[in-house]
């Protein structure tokens, strides 16, 4: 049998065959592996916008986290600066008043040795003169011992002295 | 030429199983292959595809593009039938280069493709419009329900027949160049010709059928 078209019942019978054959691959094709490839491909999908979004969100995270960060390193620059400068000013009056202090000191030692200086003085010249009060008295004693009596020796001593004068051994 | 096989014969009259069948049954069975091919490797699918879980995976994702496009989010359903129309009519038109005789150069097989169409395009004619469906068939005037219905017959007729003329008139055209033409032209010639009428006439025709089809039946569909 040779043919190319006809309207006959081999007509009706090759359209069923192909209607039965494409029915079989129909199934076999959406079940066996469309199916399958469509919901692995759908999966991956889910799968990496799922990724994007997470990474996305990490971004988002990790921006914000800097931006905290930039923020607290700005801070700590200028709190820095603040103890700083405060411990600057502190440092500055701890200095003006251990200088206070050492002037007040020097000036009370200056003051207390000129007070001792003076003490000093005094007591020599309370020295000396006992000193010279003694000498004095030793050789009037010796004198009036020798010449006259006790009353013209001690008016002799106190002329003497008024004559030496306070002057004359203070020197 | 169509040639029979084997005969038998129902009721009287003698049918015959011709190189059609045959062609058919080969594709179908490598079809059928290549599906569990695919399953196979989808088990073992990875992250990183391989090339012929990329191919699949390209293959399926361009087609149901191309019915989403077309028809919008209610073709969804109608992706795997479209899927297995374009690889069966695909395979089919570029048989000849596999020494096949082409399946859709015979019109038993074009006819049973455009009468699945006609019944989705009623189908959903009746599902989705309901009377409008039925007085359609009266417009502009009842007179006219004649000429409606000659159109809607005319739908799977023009689109059966013109996969079938298409493809018949590759196979023909090759068959007069090998029966005609010298043997020193049957050489290194021929492969333009099969080139042309089987691979780049046979991708169009199956993009044309299936393009037909998706937008006869969308036609039908509610506007979204």
């Amino acid at each position: 049998m040779e043919r190319l078209f006809g309207l006959d019942f081999q007509l009706i019978q090759d359209v069923l065959i192909t209607g039965i054959n494409i029915f079989i691959l129909f199934l076999v094709l959406s079940y066996v592996c469309i199916d399958m490839v469509r919901d692995f491909i759908r999966k991956r999908q889910e799968k990496i916008k799922g990724e994007l979004e997470f990474a996305a969100t990490e971004k988002k995270d990790a921006i914000a986290l800097k931006e905290e960060y930039d923020v607290k390193l700005r801070n700590i620059n200028a709190e820095a600066d603040e103890i700083l400068d405060a411990a600057r000013k502190k440092a500055l009056k701890q200095q003006n008043e251990i200088i206070d202090q050492a002037k007040q000191e020097a000036a009370r030692i200056l003051a207390r040795a000129e007070n001792e200086i003076e003490l000093e003085k005094k007591k020599a010249l309370e020295d000396v003169k006992q000193e010279m009060i003694s000498i004095a008295s030793l050789m009037a004693a010796k004198v009036v011992a020798a010449n006259i009596d006790t009353t013209i020796q001690d008016s002799m001593v106190d002329e003497t002295l008024k004559e030496i004068g306070e002057n004359t051994w203070l020197s | 030429m169509i040639e029979g096989l084997i005969s038998y014969k129902i009721g009287g009259q003698t049918l015959w199983i011709t190189t059609t069948h045959v062609s058919q049954l080969i594709i179908t069975i490598v079809l059928i292959i290549v599906a569990f091919a695919v399953r196979n490797r989808m088990k073992k699918a990875e992250e990183v595809p391989g090339t012929f879980q990329c191919l699949c995976e390209a293959v399926v994702e361009m087609l149901d593009s191309m019915v989403i496009t077309n028809m919008g989010k209610r073709g969804r359903k109608y992706c795997n039938y479209i899927i297995t129309l374009f690889i069966f009519v695909l395979l089919s038109n570029i048989g000849g280069i596999f020494g096949l005789r082409s399946p859709t150069a015979d019109y038993g097989v074009t006819l049973m493709l455009a009468l699945v169409t006609f019944m989705m395009i009623h189908y959903n004619g009746i599902r989705y419009q309901k009377k409008e469906y039925w007085k359609g068939y009266l417009d502009p005037f009842p007179v006219f329900l004649p000429v409606n219905i000659i159109s809607e017959v005319a739908t799977p007729v023009s689109l059966s027949l013109r996969l079938f003329a298409n493809m018949v008139s590759g196979t023909l055209i090759m068959a007069l160049w090998y029966a005609l033409m010298p043997l020193l032209f049957r050489f290194v010639i021929p492969a333009a010709l099969n080139v042309y009428f089987d691979l780049f006439s046979g991708a169009i025709q199956t993009y044309v059928f299936c393009m037909l089809t998706m937008i006869f039946v969308s036609q039908r569909f509610p506007e979204e």
